[in-house]
């Protein structure tokens, strides 16, 4: 049906993660693509569209959606951004919305529309953008919008909720896709055990239950002596599995580095194994391949709209997690496992304090604890 | 005139009165998904992907009309959702023969032969499904915009390929028939089930060999034995399973402990909800340890540890798997956990396994996953496709038991290897040129230039751009020789992209 959809008009995609929402971004770009439209292809953050250009082909119009913005910000008013005051310690600072959405108004709407009418928007995690930015879309007003977003997954600051996406979308028509094609069932159950329901998604199916359920997730435990061990496992368990794209997340930088470097060092001395490893880093970031397999070392924050066939969260011990945070940590987690196809690992420090363990399902059956 | 002209239109006359194109009304996500199963399905075989169209009306059977569509009937199959496009798909089916029913204008259904049944315009013909795609000669959309919506929407789907295929956009196709309206009461015929996995397993596992026969002698002699149906002596048991199994649905009786091992891991597989091979050779095996003793309880456990091994995060590599096991059984299990992907299989060259392990292998993947995850590397090798389509369709069949004669089998393609093989004075010239292409593309280092220069002596100078070597005249011979084992021996191990492969066989005229 969402395929079926006309060019024209705004629509408004909503499903849990495996839904197949950025395949039908996708798909919406290529057609658009073939019939010489005008269009471009928004995402969260540079990782993603580094990884949607390799999947679409290097002819996809991408931008990050902040890039864009702000680029089309300056071309409309010739000025930059207005920004409001950092909020307490944090050194982000809000886009003023309000300032942004009035000099607009000063614009000519038909100059403005004559810019913009043939303009097509593809957004991907759209709950990610924030309300303002909406109304910015809406007050040009851009006619060809196809979000596609995803409640439940609301990782970032400053997230649009569902009623604030649908009131400024209007949209021509609206579906909801329910069916799971990404998670195998071990991997669906386990992020099911993080979700936190927010209006606006359904929760994907869980696949039906096979016989024996198979690749079950793991929390495997390690030592500080077992550590070598614990990453030649690793890395031949991508030598077993070659075209495997593996996703390790990293609950900060410090971590992402030590397990590129320890994963690094593992490869050169296990003989006879070849396996591409990359990360996501200022210097490195045209060496990633999401086309073959192969390990990627990522942050917890980039991870968002990825899909590896395996995914190993590394030491979970570093996830800082207290009461008021925990829908917070539940939330990410509910997003770092449902990267994951076919099997997801967590690597935990032995003899360390596991803040996050407070969110982790006790059930063996959806996550089994080794040794 | 000529009076053999005569007697050529009056002979053709009478043959064209023989019908043999008829049609099947259904829409493009229906037509699409039997493009990617290989076959043309009954309702019932499409699990929840179903949309309504003429199939609807009796699960198992292929309704098909001659002439114009039953009035409602086109509208019946774009009923379930706006965005349907109605198609008719015309079938070719001249090779046909057995058991058919005519069913009639007035809901009656008569028994035929289909040979010599005749049929009037009003009647439908209600066969026994499935047919195997080489049957379509054309798909016919009512006009041009609904010809580019449906090639445009099957550019979405990997497995569906148009290519090939004769579409037309005609309207009077669909215009509806005055002398029969649709009607969706029951034709009182039997329901029949499919059994898609197991047919999509000998898709799988035809298409495997297809490739497998690549790596040796032994396995391109096989790869004739699975397609050609033959009965051959001296095969091992565990590959007369398989065997037995292509040409009569079922192994023969007095199997010895493996074999029956190996039936009974086809059977778990087939068994499993979702067709799991990992769940249900576990499963199995878990079952069977209790009741052993010896040295057999010990190495099934054995077995069982390392399968759930592969999934977690075993310290062995895939060498040490392999070596801990000897039988053909275990170790062909071994591989299939190891690399559940059908080109990772087909590439794995970094143990010396036997053919006998391969093809075991080749049997539980194709069990687990069947045809329809073929990658499009595998399926597109030219030939492959309507070959495979047909024998789905003749084991199908076979198992119902439905007495229909789809005709003479198509052509399987021949094994590179095959192709490849060298005549008395070595490679031909076509040959050459292909392996020379093969190699330059796939960056293989198995050419060598040799020229051939005159007694004499030479220049040679080095340089900073390199080595030059300065003859008096032309030399006299230069040629690209192509080392022929290595080139088998890497074909071997390797799925080459579709359009190497596809420009391979054009070369060597295949």
């Amino acid at each position: 049906m969402v395929r079926a959809w006309p060019l024209e008009g705004r629509y408004f995609l909503t499903g849990g993660p495996g839904t197949g929402k950025s395949v039908m971004c996708l798909l919406r770009a290529r057609r658009l693509h073939d019939a010489n439209k005008n269009y471009c292809f928004l995402v969260f953050n540079h990782l993603l569209r580094f990884a949607s250009h390799q999947l679409f082909g290097i002819d996809l119009k991408a931008a990050q959606w902040q890039a864009w913005f702000y680029k089309v910000f300056e071309e409309i008013t010739g000025r930059k951004v207005p920004y409001l005051d950092a909020v307490a310690a944090e050194k982000w600072r809000p886009v003023d919305w309000n300032t942004c959405l009035d000099l607009l108004g000063e614009q000519s709407s038909d100059a403005l529309e004559k810019r913009y009418k043939d303009q097509h928007l593809i957004i991907d995690e759209g709950q990610d953008m924030p309300p303002g930015f909406y109304q910015f879309l809406n007050a040009i007003p851009f006619e060809n919008v196809f979000v596609a977003a995803d409640f439940n997954q609301a990782i970032g600051q400053d997230n649009s909720s569902f009623v604030e996406i649908n009131d400024e979308l209007n949209s021509d028509f609206e579906q909801e896709l329910k069916a799971n094609y990404r998670n195998k069932y071990g991997v669906a159950c386990l992020a099911r055990a993080f979700l936190v329901e927010t209006p606006g998604t359904t929760p994907p199916e869980v696949p039906p239950r096979p016989q024996r359920p198979t690749r079950q997730p793991v929390l495997f435990t390690y030592t500080k002596d077992h550590e070598g061990r614990m990453f030649r496992r690793l890395l031949l368990y991508a030598g077993r599995n070659p075209r495997f794209l593996i996703g390790v997340i990293a609950p900060n930088n410090k971590v992402r580095e030590r397990y590129l470097a320890m994963l690094r060092s593992a490869e050169n001395n296990i003989e006879d194994l070849a396996c591409p490893i990359s990360t996501y880093s200022t210097e490195e970031r045209n060496q990633l391949d999401f086309s073959e397999g192969g390990f990627i070392v990522i942050n917890a924050q980039s991870c968002k709209g990825l899909e590896f066939d395996v995914v190993f969260i590394a030491d979970i011990n570093e996830f800082p997690c207290w009461r008021s945070i925990v829908d917070e940590k539940k939330m990410l987690f509910y997003v770092m496992t449902a990267r994951a196809m076919h099997q997801v690992f967590m690597l935990r420090k032995a003899d360390q304090k596991c803040p996050i363990e407070v969110i982790l399902p006790d059930d063996p059956e959806i996550l089994e604890r080794l040794p | 005139m000529k009076s053999s002209d005569l007697f050529d239109k009056a002979g053709h006359a009478e043959s064209s009165q023989k019908i043999t194109e008829w049609r099947l009304a259904t829409n493009h996500l229906n037509l699409f998904f039997m493009l990617g199963a290989g076959l043309i399905l009954p309702s019932n075989a499409f699990g929840d992907k179903y949309y309504s169209d003429s199939l609807s009306v009796a699960p198992g059977w292929l309704p098909l009309f001659t002439g114009k569509p039953a009035d409602g009937l086109i509208e019946h199959c774009c009923s379930e959702a706006s965005h349907l496009i109605p198609c008719i798909v015309v079938l070719n089916l001249s090779s046909l023969s057995g058991p058919v029913h005519r069913w009639a204008a007035d809901g009656s259904v008569q028994s035929e032969m289909f040979e010599s049944a005749e049929f009037d315009d009003s009647d439908w013909l209600m066969l026994k499904a499935p047919l195997p795609l080489g049957c379509i000669e054309r798909i016919e959309v009512r006009d041009m915009a609904a010809k580019k919506a449906l090639l445009d929407s099957a550019k979405d789907l990997r497995n569906v390929d148009l290519y090939g295929f004769d579409m037309r956009a005609r309207k009077p196709s669909f215009s509806p028939s005055k002398e029969r309206a649709w009607s969706e009461d029951s034709t009182d015929l039997e329901r029949v089930e499919l059994n898609m996995s197991e047919l999509g397993a000998v898709g799988a596992f035809l298409a495997l060999c297809v490739k497998l026969a690549d790596r040796s002698e032994n396995l391109s002699y096989m790869y004739d034995f699975f397609v050609g149906g033959e009965v051959k002596a001296g095969i091992a048991p565990l590959l007369s399973v398989i065997g037995d199994w292509l040409h009569c649905g079922s192994p023969g009786e007095d199997l010895n402990q493996s074999a029956k091992l190996l039936w009974d891991l086809h059977s778990a597989i087939q068994g499993d909800e979702d067709d799991s091979l990992n769940s249900a050779v576990v499963t199995y095996l878990e079952r069977l340890v209790p009741g052993m003793d010896g040295k057999a309880k010990v190495a099934t456990q054995s077995l069982v540890d390392d399968l759930r091994g592969i999934e977690r995060l075993t310290e062995k590599t895939e060498q040490e798997l392999l070596a801990a096991h000897n039988k053909p059984l275990s170790r062909a299990l071994i591989l299939a956990f190891l690399h559940t992907e059908f080109i990772d299989f087909l590439e794995f060259d970094k143990v010396a396994l036997g053919d006998e392990e391969f093809l075991i292998a080749a049997f539980l993947l194709a069990s687990s996953q069947g045809w329809l995850q073929m990658p499009e590397q595998l399926r597109n090798i030219p030939g492959l496709h309507p070959a495979i389509s047909f024998k789905m369709a003749e084991f199908a069949h076979r198992m119902l038991g439905s007495g229909l004669d789809l005709g003479p089998v198509p052509a399987f393609p021949r094994s590179l290897r095959k192709l490849f093989e060298p005549g008395k004075s070595g490679l031909s010239k076509s040959q050459r040129q292909a392996a020379v292409k093969i190699a330059k593309e796939m960056s293989w280092d198995i050419i060598q230039t040799h020229i051939r220069l005159p007694k004499g002596s030479y220049d040679l100078q080095v340089t900073p751009r390199g080595l030059h070597l300065r003859i008096p005249g032309e030399a006299d011979v230069v040629e690209l020789v192509v080392d022929g084992k290595e080139l088998l021996e890497r074909l071997g191990s390797t799925v080459l992209p579709s359009s190497l492969e596809a420009e391979t066989r054009s070369k060597l005229g295949a």
